[in-house]
């Protein structure tokens, strides 16, 4: 080894010391992004979002007045869905693919014969009170993939969770000691492009005794997280919850002997899936494989949301997160103003 | 809502200011101040409609409330009331003014006072081009947003079913 690799490996070895550290630290990336989504979540913007799993794909691109008002198009595999628009307490709900309505409802929950029919034949339905509550705690704690209407208009809190989950956040470097670029499956930012890139690093998996202990693996320990912040703001959020290089650790961790022939990505399930064995047992949210990725546009442009005219009036509460008491429906020919419930 | 439930109401927000640090306690007499006038005077600069959202709108009397506190930020201070049609309270506006100091426009000095009141963490939240924050009681959302040295405090009964637009009629209706 040379005089100057001693040199250089022995800094590195010094930030790898003193940089989970610095990550703690006012002033220091993870407060950066913070900042930004702050920022980004503050001011009205449109969005694109898309989460990618084995079963499917499923984008929704929307406009967001203020953090009451937003209209939201969503699509399955390339197919329009269904459309969503809410106005303070008020929701209006139309499905394209009317045989997606099972996909989102609650089985518990019937709607009234005229919401039924007016959901199977496309047209509008609006609930007067039926909005979802975007700053409460239970729009903030669900799993991710389980409703991507509120998962694309509540990322920002959720990359905030990611960002106290992850071991820390580094600005991107493609020189530094510990980054290895064929596990890097994100875009770099352009030279020029005043574009910085934000990685979340996930903690180390726990070791085999911490596992029996209970400390399993999480989602935090799976995903790859990369935000894109210019002029203060976010510009895109990328994120990969998989096994990456991990999976022969995760194999021995959770005990299971792949085939000979398996696949890297038959490999990667199977871990997932006794994985998520041991975390059913345990009673904690099961992990999804997927990929995310999100894009804010026009952050502060001002935009108006503003209620479908022909609809429906009628409780919105079949739909999962959505609605409150039920009420009798009636047709309109204009947003109606809602009547207080008795 | 009978009269002396109203008076628990009135009570119940004053606590609320009370122990937000928004008025003190005066000197020496458990909290009841020695002057003949009231530290806190009533608001009177402050103009909303008769009726909002269906709601009846009425000022309350609370000059012998304000009487038994003393002043330290708030120097006015109004509060109404929204009943619907059965006189059920459904919300109430506490509306206060600080005194006529900087540091009180400050945001920091906001987030101190709105960090006292509640049951939760407060969130704030953007309506429109202001900042409302929000937070929780015992079956109520708590608003609270700020317009220069004037500060609102709408507290909502849980159970009625259209707190947002209630917020938002009173906030647009401020900007």
């Amino acid at each position: 080894m040379t005089k100057r690799a001693v040199v250089v490996t022995t800094l590195a070895l010094m930030l790898g010391i003193t940089g989970p550290a610095c990550g703690k630290n006012p002033g220091e990336p993870a407060d950066a992004v913070r900042a930004a989504l702050r920022r980004t979540a503050s001011e009205p913007r449109r969005f694109s979002y898309t989460e990618v799993t084995s079963e499917r794909t499923v984008a929704v691109d929307g406009v967001v007045e203020d953090d009451y008002r937003y209209k939201v198009a969503v699509s399955v595999d390339d197919a329009a869905a269904y459309d969503e628009v809410a106005r303070d307490d008020a929701l209006a709900v139309r499905f394209a693919a009317p045989e997606l309505i099972g996909s989102v409802s609650l089985a518990s929950a019937a709607p009234s014969a005229a919401v039924q029919d007016a959901l199977r034949t496309r047209r509008w339905v609006t609930d007067p009170v039926g909005a979802p509550d975007l700053t409460g705690a239970a729009a903030l704690t669900r799993p991710p993939g389980e409703d991507p209407v509120l998962d694309g208009l509540t990322l920002a809190a959720y990359v905030s969770k990611a960002i106290g989950e992850a071991e820390s956040v580094r600005r991107f470097n493609p020189e530094a000691i510990d980054y290895i670029a064929r596990e890097d499956r994100f875009p770099k930012p352009e030279d020029g492009s005043g574009v910085t890139r934000f990685d979340l690093r996930p903690p180390t998996i726990p070791a085999p005794g911490g596992v029996r202990a209970g400390g399993l693996p999480g989602l935090a320990h799976l995903r790859r997280m990369s935000v894109y912040v210019k002029g203060g703001v976010v510009t895109n959020v990328l994120e990969d919850i998989d096994v990456g290089s991990r999976l022969d650790r995760l194999l021995r961790l959770v005990d299971v002997k792949a085939p000979p022939r398996a696949s890297r990505v038959q490999r990667a399930q199977l871990a997932v899936a006794a994985l998520n064995r041991q975390r059913a047992s345990q009673g904690s949210a099961l992990i999804r494989i997927r990929r995310m990725s999100a894009e804010f546009i026009d952050v502060g442009r001002s935009s108006t949301v503003e209620l479908p005219g022909e609809t429906i009036t009628g409780s919105l509460n079949v739909i999962r997160n959505r609605g409150r008491t039920p009420k009798a429906a009636t047709t309109t020919t204009a947003p109606s103003q809602p009547q207080p419930q008795p | 809502m009978t009269r002396r439930r109203w008076q628990r109401v009135v009570v119940l927000v004053l606590s609320a200011a009370l122990s937000a640090g928004l008025v003190a306690c005066g000197g020496g007499d458990g909290g009841v101040a020695q002057d003949a006038e009231p530290n806190i005077a009533p608001f009177d600069d402050v103009s909303l409609p008769d009726s909002l959202l269906g709601l009846r709108v009425g000022k309350e009397d609370i000059g012998s409330a304000l009487a038994k506190v003393r002043r330290t930020y708030v120097d006015e201070s109004a509060l109404f009331a929204l009943r619907s049609e059965d006189q059920l309270v459904q919300a109430t506006l506490q509306v206060n003014r600080f005194e006529a100091k900087e540091r009180y426009r400050a945001t920091s000095f906001q987030r101190t006072i709105v960090n006292q009141l509640g049951t939760s963490a407060p969130v704030a939240t953007r309506m429109g081009s202001r900042t409302v924050w929000r937070t929780t009681g015992a079956n109520q959302m708590v608003a609270v947003w700020f317009d220069g040295r004037v500060m609102y405090l709408l507290a909502i009964r849980g159970d009625f079913d259209r707190p947002r637009s209630l917020i938002r009629e009173l906030v647009e209706r401020e900007q």
